[in-house]
């Protein structure tokens, strides 16, 4: 190596790189691994971060508008007031659920969601399905945190929630993760704690029918992960489960 | 908004510490002085107005719930704050790949636009000076090291924006770096 491959190889240049954001996946991981234990590290990477901070405030500065500050103050209210106990749904009722502890929560809960009227209610268009395939996400104590049904004709997923919470500043993702052999776990998309939600899904661009395999929610940074696969701890997980077709 | 630079970091720190704390009203303050810095970063990066104000709220989510994170020595609020914004604006940028097929006319747009902002009134010294030390940088050099900081691109990608040879951008881009980094410690 001459003297200029040397400098272009110093930690002071992959540092920058680091910052910039150009190191590719591996350099990146290995250059982290590096950052916890070598102490010389962490204040290359400091002042890197105060000459860039120092080019972006030059740039001339826009006023962004009124509704980025209402969402910004909508999202910390919600994440720091519990909801309400009366507005929750009959399957969110403590009294339910004991009355429904001998039947099995899994049952339970799959009877719970096809009493419940509203979104997820049948219609006539989905009168002709021969299956439907349910999911129950439960937690590591086995408590069930969302239902997750399918439908194949409208190719589209809802998402009931039941004693779900986000951690705060974290979104929730769910994923299709294929039975073996049938590859990469696929993201579905980022799930609501708080409402019923619907994911549009199309199991030919999925590339693997969805229901062989298990659903899992994994917690992401805010927009999903952003390496395509689950980045953060899974949480919930659940196994598919055929229910018979609505009269 | 806060005229003078240094005024402004003692300000902005103390704003920031109080949210560590959960202080809504300083995270208001923070915001109002911040917001215009940041929103024109998150827009530089991303080239689009509702991607920019999804970063900006996104961010300061982000800051809100991470403020205790935050480490004065390691650096100002204003420097963790355009941090988080600038990664924010990247992990959308790369995950959304139709972001990453850029518009005809914004490329065209951008290959005028890579230069260094205008001077701005309240320029330190230390800003100066590292503009006289991008000055410096030979052109392609120069350019590959505002091209990834300011739209955030990757090797690949700015190689097909410099269409130069992925070896080429990169030896361009780490010299530049290494160059900056030498002149800045003069």
């Amino acid at each position: 190596m001459n003297q200029e491959e040397r400098e272009e190889r110093s930690d002071k240049v992959i540092a920058g790189e680091y910052v910039l954001r150009t190191l590719p996946e591996d350099e990146r991981e290995a250059f982290e691994r590096r950052l916890k234990i070598e102490p010389e590290l962490p204040g290359l990477v400091d002042e890197w971060e105060r000459h860039f901070a120092r080019l972006a405030s030059e740039l001339p500065p826009l006023q962004p508008p009124e509704a980025v500050w209402r969402g910004i103050e909508r999202a910390i209210h919600a994440r720091t007031v519990p909801a309400k106990e009366a507005q929750r749904p009959m399957w969110k009722n403590i009294v339910f659920w004991r009355l429904s502890a001998a039947a099995g929560i899994a049952a339970a809960v799959i009877l719970a969601v096809f009493a419940a009227s509203g979104p997820t209610a049948p219609t006539s268009d989905s009168v002709q399905n021969l299956r439907e395939f349910v999911w129950v996400l439960t937690d590591g104590q086995k408590r069930p945190n969302f239902v997750i049904k399918f439908d194949q004709d409208r190719k589209r997923v809802t998402v009931i929630p039941l004693e779900a919470e986000a951690e705060a500043g974290k979104d929730m993702q769910l994923w299709l993760v294929p039975a073996s052999g049938g590859g990469a776990p696929k993201s579905l998309g980022l799930l609501k704690p708080a409402s019923v939600t619907t994911l549009s899904l199309d199991e030919k661009e999925l590339g693997a029918p969805i229901d062989s395999g298990i659903l899992a929610v994994s917690v992401e940074p805010p927009g999903g992960s952003t390496t395509g696969a689950p980045s953060g701890p899974v949480i919930l997980q659940g196994k598919p489960t055929l229910v018979p077709a609505k009269p | 908004m806060i005229q003078n630079i240094a005024e402004g970091t003692v300000v902005l720190n103390r704003y920031l510490a109080a949210v560590a704390k959960g202080d809504r009203a300083s995270f208001f303050r923070l915001y109002q002085e911040t917001s215009p810095k940041l929103f024109a970063l998150a827009l530089r990066l991303t080239r689009r107005r509702d991607k920019a104000e999804e970063v900006l709220q996104d961010a300061f989510i982000r800051i809100w719930t991470r403020a205790a994170d935050w480490d004065e020595a390691r650096g100002t609020a204003l420097t963790w704050m355009a941090s988080i914004v600038r990664n924010r604006a990247i992990d959308i940028l790369r995950k959304d790949a139709r972001a990453a097929i850029f518009d005809q006319e914004l490329a065209r747009e951008s290959e005028f636009t890579f230069f260094v902002p205008p001077q701005s009134e309240v320029s330190t010294d230390e800003a100066n000076q590292l503009r006289i030390c991008i000055d410096h940088l030979e052109r392609n050099q120069r350019r590959t090291v505002l091209l990834a900081y300011f739209e955030g691109l990757t090797h690949e990608q700015l190689a097909q924006r410099l269409d130069a040879p992925l070896g080429t951008v990169k030896s361009w881009l780490r010299r530049g770096l290494s160059r900056l980094k030498q002149c800045l410690e003069q």
